[in-house]
């Protein structure tokens, strides 16, 4: 079985009232979204585990919503994200901020049609390609230490390299609209083939 | 065509004509700096970020960041239904947080699963609260090292933690250490909301760890009520085996392994 459809079954069993099976879901997801969060080079150990656990939370209490639940996986993610930029906003602009960015799980669970999916594994081996093609300089070794190596948080990447919190957090982002705009194009190019 | 909010939102919902689908992708496939800044500058998530995070994350190999049951029940703990609804909760939800709540060794009792809240925020039924902690590692002629704590990492027996409890608000706490199936308290004030150093006499203190070994478990207990030593005894018990406390008091709890 694949992780796809592993979760899927998961979803199933969580709905169904199964304690296993939000467990499994955790277990097999935990790891993603702590990465996810400790991505932004201005939270500490705290928030990171805080923010993780506030998407699950959410992800869970939402979990009837999900049309797809064999994409579980990327949903939860998206939770994350927002959880993270929430807190973000909260900290930097208050709360009014905060909330007009809180339309995450809810959005994204009921949103009508489904994403069109590009070969399994596909991204992955983008995201490879695309490092390898990085110029040697201060983003590849940013990349390199968060996302490939992986031992250490944005923070302490930014505490390393002696170098602004702010400074690595663009470093990443900016990476990650490369790789988003490579699926992006993959996402039209299917939808240009009518599928 | 640079991407903008309607571009974009109609691309990912399939309202996006063929042809100019087809006409997007050759743009965005062959590079273009606008469109990733546009990218970039967005402040909401969708589901093809969590597909790029999600190959993001699965390049870096290894165990760091994975799951662990102190997490797995404040999850479960707020996933509980509000404590009106509880008391009309059927049997198998009972059965089914219990045997959630016993992967964690932080068990519920029946009948008292409004009582215990690790959650921070307003949806917190109880004093909301949250354990943290710092690692203090005594370096030879320099000052100490110190770092923040993260549940279930691994520290030296030469270290000692520094306490923090966050409260939603004003509350009484008690910090207590959980041995073989009892409870050793060592802090009990009432403290005032937010984060709150422990302190002794007005400075700060540390938790030594010398002379312990293994996994140790740490509990925060807090209550708008005075908190009574049976309410400890019975925490103490929790975190060993099962069991809660008997009143509504709000339980967090860390765990390191000292090796």
């Amino acid at each position: 079985m694949t992780g796809s459809h592993e979760d899927a079954a998961q979803v199933a069993a969580a709905l169904r009232g199964e304690p296993g099976g939000h467990r499994a879901l955790y277990d097999r997801h935990r790891q993603a979204a702590w990465r996810v969060a400790r991505g932004f080079a201005d939270f500490d150990a705290d928030d990171v585990e805080d923010v993780v656990q506030e998407a699950f939370v959410r992800a869970f209490r939402s979990l009837a919503k999900l049309k797809e639940p064999a994409r579980f996986g990327p949903w939860l993610l998206a939770i994350t994200r927002n959880r993270s930029l929430s807190r973000l906003a909260r900290r930097r602009a208050g709360r009014e901020l905060a909330d007009e960015l809180t339309r995450e799980a809810e959005v994204a669970a009921s949103e009508a049609r489904p994403d069109p999916d590009p070969e399994a594994g596909a991204e992955l081996e983008l995201v490879r390609r695309l490092i390898a093609e990085l110029p040697e300089g201060p983003e590849k070794e940013t990349v390199q230490l968060f996302y490939v190596e992986g031992a250490l948080s944005a923070r302490q990447i930014a505490e390393r390299l002696g170098v602004g919190k702010s400074a690595i957090t663009m470093r990443l982002e900016r990476f990650r609209a490369k790789v988003k705009r490579r699926v992006l194009a993959e996402v039209a190019r299917m939808r240009g083939e009518g599928s | 065509m640079h991407l903008t909010e309607p571009t974009y939102l109609s691309l990912l919902d399939g309202a996006m004509p063929v042809a100019e689908a087809r006409a997007l992708a050759a743009h965005l496939a062959a590079g273009c700096e606008a469109c990733e800044g546009w990218l970039a500058g967005r402040t909401v998530a969708d589901r093809l970020d969590g597909v790029v995070d999600g190959a993001l994350a699965a390049l870096a190999a290894g165990e760091a960041g994975a799951g662990h049951d102190l997490e797995f029940a404040r999850i479960t703990r707020a996933l509980a239904p509000p404590r009106a609804a509880r008391r009309w909760a059927t049997g198998l939800a009972v059965a089914a947080a219990l045997a959630l709540a016993g992967l964690s060794g932080l068990m519920l009792r029946p009948g008292e699963t409004g009582r215990w809240d690790g959650l921070k925020g307003t949806g917190a039924q109880v004093v909301p609260l949250r354990l943290r902690f710092l690692v203090l590692v005594p370096a030879a002629g320099a000052a100490p090292r110190i770092e923040k704590g993260v549940s279930g990492q691994a520290v030296p027996p030469e270290a000692s933690l520094q306490f923090q409890v966050e409260l939603g608000r004003e509350a009484d706490v008690v910090l207590a250490r959980a041995a073989a199936g009892a409870a050793e308290p060592f802090f009990h004030a009432r403290l005032p909301a937010g984060r709150t150093v422990i302190s002794v006499a007005g400075q700060p203190a540390a938790y030594p760890l010398a002379r312990l070994s293994g996994a140790q478990r740490f509990l925060a207990l807090a209550g708008e009520q005075p908190i009574e030593p049976a309410d400890v005894e019975r925490a103490g018990r929790g975190a060993a085996s099962g069991g809660g406390p008997g009143q509504p008091i709000s339980l967090d709890a860390i765990e390191v392994q000292v090796h």
